[in-house]
Protein backbone atom coordinates (compact mmCIF):
# COMPACT_ATOMS: atom_id res chain seq x y z
CA UNK A 1 0.00 0.00 0.00
CA UNK A 2 0.81 3.43 -1.19
CA UNK A 3 1.70 5.82 1.83
CA UNK A 4 0.13 8.63 0.91
CA UNK A 5 1.64 10.76 4.09
CA UNK A 6 3.67 14.15 3.54
CA UNK A 7 5.79 14.97 6.08
CA UNK A 8 5.91 18.52 7.40
CA UNK A 9 9.64 18.75 5.34
CA UNK A 10 8.47 17.31 2.31
CA UNK A 11 5.71 20.37 2.48
CA UNK A 12 8.32 23.23 3.37
CA UNK A 13 10.45 21.55 1.00
CA UNK A 14 7.93 22.16 -2.20
CA UNK A 15 6.87 25.33 -1.07
CA UNK A 16 10.26 26.43 -1.52
CA UNK A 17 10.60 25.03 -5.00
CA UNK A 18 7.23 26.22 -6.23
CA UNK A 19 5.78 29.10 -4.23
CA UNK A 20 6.35 32.89 -5.92
CA UNK A 21 7.94 34.13 -2.94
CA UNK A 22 10.77 31.62 -2.57
CA UNK A 23 11.54 32.06 -6.22
CA UNK A 24 12.02 35.55 -5.81
CA UNK A 25 14.40 35.07 -2.84
CA UNK A 26 16.14 32.57 -5.00
CA UNK A 27 16.73 35.10 -7.77
CA UNK A 28 17.33 37.11 -5.62
CA UNK A 29 20.22 35.42 -3.98
CA UNK A 30 21.07 33.99 -7.97
CA UNK A 31 21.75 37.64 -9.29
CA UNK A 32 23.65 38.58 -5.96
CA UNK A 33 25.50 35.67 -6.81
CA UNK A 34 26.35 36.66 -10.07
CA UNK A 35 27.38 40.34 -9.12
CA UNK A 36 30.09 38.97 -7.10
CA UNK A 37 31.65 37.87 -10.23
CA UNK A 38 32.00 41.78 -11.56
CA UNK A 39 32.80 42.66 -7.54
CA UNK A 40 35.75 40.63 -7.53
CA UNK A 41 36.74 40.99 -10.97
CA UNK A 42 37.03 45.21 -9.85
CA UNK A 43 38.40 44.34 -6.35
CA UNK A 44 40.79 41.91 -7.58
CA UNK A 45 42.04 44.92 -10.35
CA UNK A 46 42.04 47.36 -7.55
CA UNK A 47 44.44 45.65 -5.15
CA UNK A 48 46.72 45.33 -8.34
CA UNK A 49 46.50 48.91 -9.11
CA UNK A 50 47.12 49.81 -5.49
CA UNK A 51 49.87 47.07 -5.22
CA UNK A 52 51.74 48.44 -7.87
CA UNK A 53 51.11 51.95 -6.98
CA UNK A 54 52.31 51.24 -3.30
CA UNK A 55 55.79 49.62 -5.02
CA UNK A 56 55.80 52.36 -7.18
CA UNK A 57 55.39 55.23 -4.40
CA UNK A 58 58.79 52.88 -1.97
CA UNK A 59 60.68 53.14 -5.70
CA UNK A 60 59.98 56.97 -6.02
CA UNK A 61 61.04 57.33 -2.18
CA UNK A 62 64.18 55.12 -2.21
CA UNK A 63 64.58 57.55 -5.34
CA UNK A 64 64.18 61.08 -3.64
CA UNK A 65 66.41 59.27 -0.60
CA UNK A 66 69.60 58.64 -3.72
CA UNK A 67 68.46 62.35 -5.01
CA UNK A 68 68.69 64.14 -1.50
CA UNK A 69 72.20 62.45 -0.79
CA UNK A 70 73.29 62.91 -4.06
CA UNK A 71 72.21 67.09 -3.03
CA UNK A 72 74.14 67.46 -0.08
CA UNK A 73 77.10 67.01 -1.91
CA UNK A 74 76.27 70.33 -3.25
CA UNK A 75 75.11 71.97 -0.25
CA UNK A 76 77.88 74.50 -0.50
CA UNK A 77 77.13 75.48 -3.60
CA UNK A 78 73.66 75.98 -2.99
CA UNK A 79 73.93 78.16 0.20
CA UNK A 80 76.34 79.84 -2.33
CA UNK A 81 74.21 80.17 -4.67
CA UNK A 82 71.25 81.51 -2.37
CA UNK A 83 73.24 84.15 -1.22
CA UNK A 84 74.55 85.26 -4.71
CA UNK A 85 70.56 85.03 -5.29
CA UNK A 86 70.41 87.50 -2.56
CA UNK A 87 72.89 90.41 -3.70
CA UNK A 88 71.43 90.01 -7.27
CA UNK A 89 69.14 92.83 -6.60
CA UNK A 90 71.41 94.73 -5.14
CA UNK A 91 74.10 94.46 -8.46
CA UNK A 92 70.84 94.69 -10.80
CA UNK A 93 70.55 98.45 -9.16
CA UNK A 94 73.46 99.68 -9.79
CA UNK A 95 74.15 102.18 -11.88
CA UNK A 96 77.58 101.91 -13.93
CA UNK A 97 77.99 105.79 -13.13
CA UNK A 98 81.18 105.14 -14.99
CA UNK A 99 80.09 104.09 -17.99
CA UNK A 100 76.88 106.60 -18.17
CA UNK A 101 80.06 109.35 -17.93
CA UNK A 102 81.64 107.39 -21.25
CA UNK A 103 78.71 107.46 -22.85
CA UNK A 104 78.14 111.13 -22.61
CA UNK A 105 81.58 111.82 -23.71
CA UNK A 106 80.58 109.83 -26.77
CA UNK A 107 78.16 110.93 -27.81
CA UNK A 108 78.64 115.14 -26.66
CA UNK A 109 78.89 117.09 -30.00
CA UNK A 110 82.19 118.91 -31.17
CA UNK A 111 80.11 122.27 -30.52
CA UNK A 112 79.30 121.58 -27.22
CA UNK A 113 80.77 122.21 -23.94
CA UNK A 114 79.95 120.56 -20.52
CA UNK A 115 79.85 121.99 -17.45
CA UNK A 116 78.16 120.36 -15.23
CA UNK A 117 77.33 116.49 -14.98
CA UNK A 118 75.65 114.97 -12.16
CA UNK A 119 74.38 111.54 -11.51
CA UNK A 120 71.78 111.25 -8.36
CA UNK A 121 70.89 108.18 -6.91
CA UNK A 122 66.73 108.45 -5.07
CA UNK A 123 64.53 106.35 -4.31
CA UNK A 124 66.00 103.49 -1.95
CA UNK A 125 64.48 100.47 -1.26
CA UNK A 126 65.90 98.75 1.76
CA UNK A 127 66.73 95.35 0.81
CA UNK A 128 67.59 92.49 3.47
CA UNK A 129 70.88 91.65 3.45
CA UNK A 130 73.30 89.44 6.61
CA UNK A 131 73.63 91.41 9.54
CA UNK A 132 71.24 94.67 8.13
CA UNK A 133 69.67 95.97 5.19
CA UNK A 134 71.48 97.96 1.96
CA UNK A 135 69.65 100.45 0.33
CA UNK A 136 68.96 100.01 -3.37
CA UNK A 137 68.15 102.99 -5.21
CA UNK A 138 65.09 102.42 -7.84
CA UNK A 139 65.82 105.96 -9.41
CA UNK A 140 69.18 107.85 -11.12
CA UNK A 141 68.48 111.24 -12.44
CA UNK A 142 71.16 112.06 -14.53
CA UNK A 143 71.91 116.14 -15.51
CA UNK A 144 73.55 117.61 -17.52
CA UNK A 145 74.35 121.62 -18.29
CA UNK A 146 76.37 122.59 -20.49
CA UNK A 147 76.47 125.08 -24.26
CA UNK A 148 76.43 125.29 -27.54
CA UNK A 149 78.12 127.33 -29.99
CA UNK A 150 75.77 130.39 -31.26
CA UNK A 151 74.33 128.91 -34.51
CA UNK A 152 74.49 125.30 -33.29
CA UNK A 153 71.76 125.25 -30.86
CA UNK A 154 69.73 122.58 -33.01
CA UNK A 155 72.74 120.07 -32.20
CA UNK A 156 71.32 119.61 -28.43
CA UNK A 157 68.02 117.27 -30.23
CA UNK A 158 70.41 114.93 -31.64
CA UNK A 159 72.77 115.28 -28.36
CA UNK A 160 69.75 114.22 -26.48
CA UNK A 161 68.28 111.60 -28.51
CA UNK A 162 72.01 110.21 -29.48
CA UNK A 163 72.61 109.91 -25.46
CA UNK A 164 69.67 108.52 -24.77
CA UNK A 165 69.97 105.52 -26.99
CA UNK A 166 73.59 104.99 -24.96
CA UNK A 167 71.75 104.90 -21.99
CA UNK A 168 70.32 102.05 -20.50
CA UNK A 169 66.81 100.78 -21.97
CA UNK A 170 63.97 102.83 -20.12
CA UNK A 171 65.77 106.06 -19.32
CA UNK A 172 63.86 108.72 -20.22
CA UNK A 173 64.59 112.42 -21.01
CA UNK A 174 62.69 114.85 -18.33
CA UNK A 175 63.92 117.81 -19.85
CA UNK A 176 66.05 119.14 -22.99
CA UNK A 177 66.30 123.04 -22.83
CA UNK A 178 67.88 125.88 -24.41
CA UNK A 179 68.81 128.27 -21.74
CA UNK A 180 69.30 132.02 -22.29
CA UNK A 181 72.51 132.92 -23.09
CA UNK A 182 75.44 134.86 -24.39
CA UNK A 183 76.26 136.26 -28.01
CA UNK A 184 78.74 133.62 -28.55
CA UNK A 185 77.22 130.58 -26.49
CA UNK A 186 74.28 128.75 -25.82
CA UNK A 187 73.69 127.27 -22.63
CA UNK A 188 71.44 123.96 -22.40
CA UNK A 189 70.05 121.75 -19.46
CA UNK A 190 69.61 117.92 -19.85
CA UNK A 191 67.78 116.09 -17.53
CA UNK A 192 66.89 112.25 -17.68
CA UNK A 193 65.65 109.59 -15.75
CA UNK A 194 67.63 106.35 -15.76
CA UNK A 195 65.51 103.26 -14.18
CA UNK A 196 68.67 100.58 -13.09
CA UNK A 197 67.13 97.18 -14.64
CA UNK A 198 70.05 95.20 -14.77
CA UNK A 199 70.78 95.21 -18.62
CA UNK A 200 73.05 98.00 -19.19
CA UNK A 201 74.45 96.41 -22.40
CA UNK A 202 73.62 99.78 -24.38
CA UNK A 203 76.10 101.26 -22.10
CA UNK A 204 78.86 98.91 -23.24
CA UNK A 205 79.12 96.94 -20.29
CA UNK A 206 79.99 93.54 -19.74
CA UNK A 207 77.70 90.92 -17.57
CA UNK A 208 79.13 90.19 -13.90
CA UNK A 209 78.27 86.93 -14.66
CA UNK A 210 79.97 86.82 -18.07
CA UNK A 211 83.35 84.87 -17.20
CA UNK A 212 86.68 87.46 -17.73
CA UNK A 213 87.76 88.10 -20.95
CA UNK A 214 91.38 88.77 -19.67
CA UNK B 1 2.94 31.37 5.37
CA UNK B 2 3.51 35.05 7.82
CA UNK B 3 7.00 34.24 7.61
CA UNK B 4 7.04 34.85 3.83
CA UNK B 5 6.91 38.02 3.42
CA UNK B 6 9.41 39.05 6.16
CA UNK B 7 11.30 36.31 4.22
CA UNK B 8 11.16 37.91 1.18
CA UNK B 9 12.32 41.31 2.60
CA UNK B 10 15.05 40.35 4.62
CA UNK B 11 16.65 38.56 1.61
CA UNK B 12 16.13 41.76 -0.48
CA UNK B 13 18.52 43.91 2.52
CA UNK B 14 20.64 41.68 3.01
CA UNK B 15 21.45 41.08 -0.96
CA UNK B 16 21.29 45.25 -0.98
CA UNK B 17 23.27 45.23 1.88
CA UNK B 18 25.89 42.98 0.76
CA UNK B 19 26.32 44.52 -3.20
CA UNK B 20 26.20 48.03 -0.82
CA UNK B 21 28.97 46.94 1.27
CA UNK B 22 30.96 45.90 -1.77
CA UNK B 23 30.82 48.56 -3.36
CA UNK B 24 31.71 50.84 -1.06
CA UNK B 25 35.14 49.03 -0.12
CA UNK B 26 35.62 49.15 -4.05
CA UNK B 27 35.00 52.52 -4.35
CA UNK B 28 36.85 53.66 -0.90
CA UNK B 29 39.63 50.85 -2.66
CA UNK B 30 39.68 53.06 -5.83
CA UNK B 31 40.41 56.47 -4.22
CA UNK B 32 42.85 55.12 -1.96
CA UNK B 33 44.54 54.22 -5.60
CA UNK B 34 43.87 57.57 -6.99
CA UNK B 35 45.45 59.28 -4.46
CA UNK B 36 48.51 56.95 -3.98
CA UNK B 37 48.52 57.79 -7.89
CA UNK B 38 48.52 61.37 -6.76
CA UNK B 39 51.09 61.46 -4.33
CA UNK B 40 53.31 59.22 -6.30
CA UNK B 41 52.75 62.08 -9.36
CA UNK B 42 54.02 64.36 -6.91
CA UNK B 43 57.04 62.95 -5.80
CA UNK B 44 58.00 62.09 -9.13
CA UNK B 45 57.61 65.34 -10.32
CA UNK B 46 59.51 66.78 -7.05
CA UNK B 47 62.37 63.96 -7.91
CA UNK B 48 62.53 65.43 -11.45
CA UNK B 49 62.52 68.77 -10.41
CA UNK B 50 65.49 67.57 -7.76
CA UNK B 51 67.40 65.94 -10.45
CA UNK B 52 67.13 68.78 -12.37
CA UNK B 53 68.55 71.07 -10.01
CA UNK B 54 71.36 68.46 -8.75
CA UNK B 55 71.99 68.43 -12.56
CA UNK B 56 72.44 72.40 -12.74
CA UNK B 57 74.36 72.30 -9.74
CA UNK B 58 76.95 69.97 -11.19
CA UNK B 59 76.87 72.01 -14.32
CA UNK B 60 77.50 75.20 -13.17
CA UNK B 61 79.12 74.47 -9.93
CA UNK B 62 82.56 76.04 -10.91
CA UNK B 63 80.94 79.29 -12.48
CA UNK B 64 78.73 79.57 -9.42
CA UNK B 65 82.15 79.22 -7.24
CA UNK B 66 83.73 81.99 -9.06
CA UNK B 67 81.18 84.35 -9.22
CA UNK B 68 80.96 83.79 -5.47
CA UNK B 69 84.49 84.34 -4.63
CA UNK B 70 84.13 87.16 -7.24
CA UNK B 71 81.54 89.04 -5.48
CA UNK B 72 82.58 88.07 -1.39
CA UNK B 73 86.00 89.21 -1.99
CA UNK B 74 84.27 92.25 -3.34
CA UNK B 75 82.69 92.64 -0.35
CA UNK B 76 83.95 94.37 2.96
CA UNK B 77 84.65 93.49 6.05
CA UNK B 78 82.40 95.14 8.61
CA UNK B 79 84.57 97.44 11.24
CA UNK B 80 82.00 97.28 14.27
CA UNK B 81 82.32 100.21 16.20
CA UNK B 82 84.60 102.29 14.28
CA UNK B 83 83.78 105.67 14.00
CA UNK B 84 81.93 105.29 10.31
CA UNK B 85 78.55 104.58 12.23
CA UNK B 86 76.01 106.28 13.35
CA UNK B 87 76.63 108.54 16.06
CA UNK B 88 79.88 109.06 15.67
CA UNK B 89 82.58 111.84 15.73
CA UNK B 90 83.82 111.67 11.94
CA UNK B 91 87.24 111.22 11.72
CA UNK B 92 90.37 113.25 10.26
CA UNK B 93 90.00 113.02 5.81
CA UNK B 94 91.42 110.12 4.49
CA UNK B 95 94.67 110.92 2.74
CA UNK B 96 95.96 107.72 1.71
CA UNK B 97 98.27 108.06 4.43
CA UNK B 98 97.41 104.59 5.50
CA UNK B 99 94.62 105.47 7.80
CA UNK B 100 93.16 102.35 9.79
CA UNK B 101 89.94 103.23 8.24
CA UNK B 102 90.96 103.05 4.81
CA UNK B 103 88.60 100.23 3.01
CA UNK B 104 90.51 98.57 0.34
CA UNK B 105 87.17 99.92 -2.05
CA UNK B 106 88.39 103.11 -0.98
CA UNK B 107 92.35 102.90 -1.46
CA UNK B 108 92.14 103.15 -5.06
CA UNK B 109 90.30 106.64 -4.84
CA UNK B 110 92.73 108.05 -2.15
CA UNK B 111 95.80 106.68 -4.27
CA UNK B 112 94.06 109.08 -7.29
CA UNK B 113 94.44 111.57 -4.88
CA UNK B 114 90.88 112.17 -3.64
CA UNK B 115 90.23 113.76 -0.30
CA UNK B 116 87.59 111.05 1.49
CA UNK B 117 85.82 111.48 4.13
CA UNK B 118 83.85 108.98 6.30
CA UNK B 119 79.97 109.85 6.54
CA UNK B 120 77.91 108.41 9.18
CA UNK B 121 75.62 105.51 8.10
CA UNK B 122 71.77 105.10 8.41
CA UNK B 123 71.17 102.65 11.46
CA UNK B 124 70.86 99.04 10.48
CA UNK B 125 72.18 99.41 6.78
CA UNK B 126 75.37 97.17 6.35
CA UNK B 127 77.27 99.46 4.91
CA UNK B 128 80.02 101.92 4.82
CA UNK B 129 79.33 105.73 3.25
CA UNK B 130 81.99 107.84 2.19
CA UNK B 131 82.40 111.78 0.64
CA UNK B 132 85.12 111.96 -1.90
CA UNK B 133 86.35 115.03 -3.99
CA UNK B 134 88.94 116.43 -5.90
CA UNK B 135 89.67 119.81 -7.97
CA UNK B 136 92.81 117.89 -9.27
CA UNK B 137 91.48 114.82 -11.87
CA UNK B 138 90.72 115.67 -15.37
CA UNK B 139 87.81 114.40 -17.08
CA UNK B 140 90.39 111.42 -18.63
CA UNK B 141 91.92 110.20 -15.88
CA UNK B 142 88.49 110.46 -13.73
CA UNK B 143 86.76 108.07 -15.83
CA UNK B 144 89.30 105.21 -16.19
CA UNK B 145 89.25 105.29 -12.47
CA UNK B 146 85.88 105.23 -11.96
CA UNK B 147 85.46 101.95 -14.65
CA UNK B 148 88.16 100.90 -12.09
CA UNK B 149 86.98 101.37 -8.63
CA UNK B 150 83.61 100.11 -10.06
CA UNK B 151 84.73 96.56 -11.96
CA UNK B 152 87.37 95.82 -8.52
CA UNK B 153 83.93 96.84 -5.98
CA UNK B 154 81.10 94.93 -7.17
CA UNK B 155 79.19 96.39 -4.46
CA UNK B 156 80.11 100.00 -5.08
CA UNK B 157 77.39 102.24 -5.19
CA UNK B 158 77.92 105.88 -6.38
CA UNK B 159 74.91 107.55 -4.73
CA UNK B 160 76.20 111.16 -5.82
CA UNK B 161 78.30 112.35 -8.80
CA UNK B 162 78.73 115.69 -9.35
CA UNK B 163 81.84 116.94 -11.81
CA UNK B 164 81.76 120.88 -12.83
CA UNK B 165 83.89 122.76 -14.65
CA UNK B 166 86.14 125.28 -12.61
CA UNK B 167 84.85 128.79 -13.25
CA UNK B 168 87.86 129.80 -13.82
CA UNK B 169 88.52 127.95 -16.98
CA UNK B 170 86.92 129.41 -20.19
CA UNK B 171 84.36 127.44 -22.53
CA UNK B 172 86.21 125.03 -25.01
CA UNK B 173 89.48 126.12 -23.56
CA UNK B 174 92.29 123.76 -24.77
CA UNK B 175 94.04 123.52 -21.73
CA UNK B 176 93.84 120.65 -18.97
CA UNK B 177 90.53 120.83 -17.11
CA UNK B 178 90.94 119.40 -13.84
CA UNK B 179 87.28 118.83 -12.77
CA UNK B 180 85.58 119.62 -9.35
CA UNK B 181 84.46 116.65 -8.51
CA UNK B 182 82.04 115.35 -5.39
CA UNK B 183 81.30 112.05 -4.99
CA UNK B 184 78.89 110.29 -2.46
CA UNK B 185 80.21 106.46 -2.44
CA UNK B 186 78.81 103.90 -0.91
CA UNK B 187 79.98 100.12 -0.40
CA UNK B 188 77.96 96.84 1.03
CA UNK B 189 79.83 95.27 4.07
CA UNK B 190 79.88 91.62 5.46
CA UNK B 191 78.58 90.78 8.75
Amino acid sequence: MKNLFLSPERIVLRSYQRELVFRAVGLIVLVTGLLQLPVLFFAFTTWQNYQALTDKKVQLAAGANELQTRLAAFRDTRQKLSQIQQWEPIIRGRLPCSAVLAAIEQTVPADAVLEKIGIESSRFQALPVAGGTYRVPELYTLSIQGSLKFGHAEELDAFTNELRKHLPAGAQVLRSKLLEGTESLVPFLLLYSITPAGNYSALGVQRIADPDRL
Amino acid sequence: MKFKAPFLFAAMAVSAGLLGLELKLLADGWTAAQFLDQDNKRQETANNHLEGEIEGLRVTKARIEALYTRLSDTMIASRGTSSLHINSTPTAPLTGDGSSFEAAGIAGFTQAGLIVQPVRVPNGEMSIIYEAGTASLEFHRLVPLLVEQENAELFLYFDKVLLSRPPNIPPFSTEPTYLDTRLTIRMLTGK
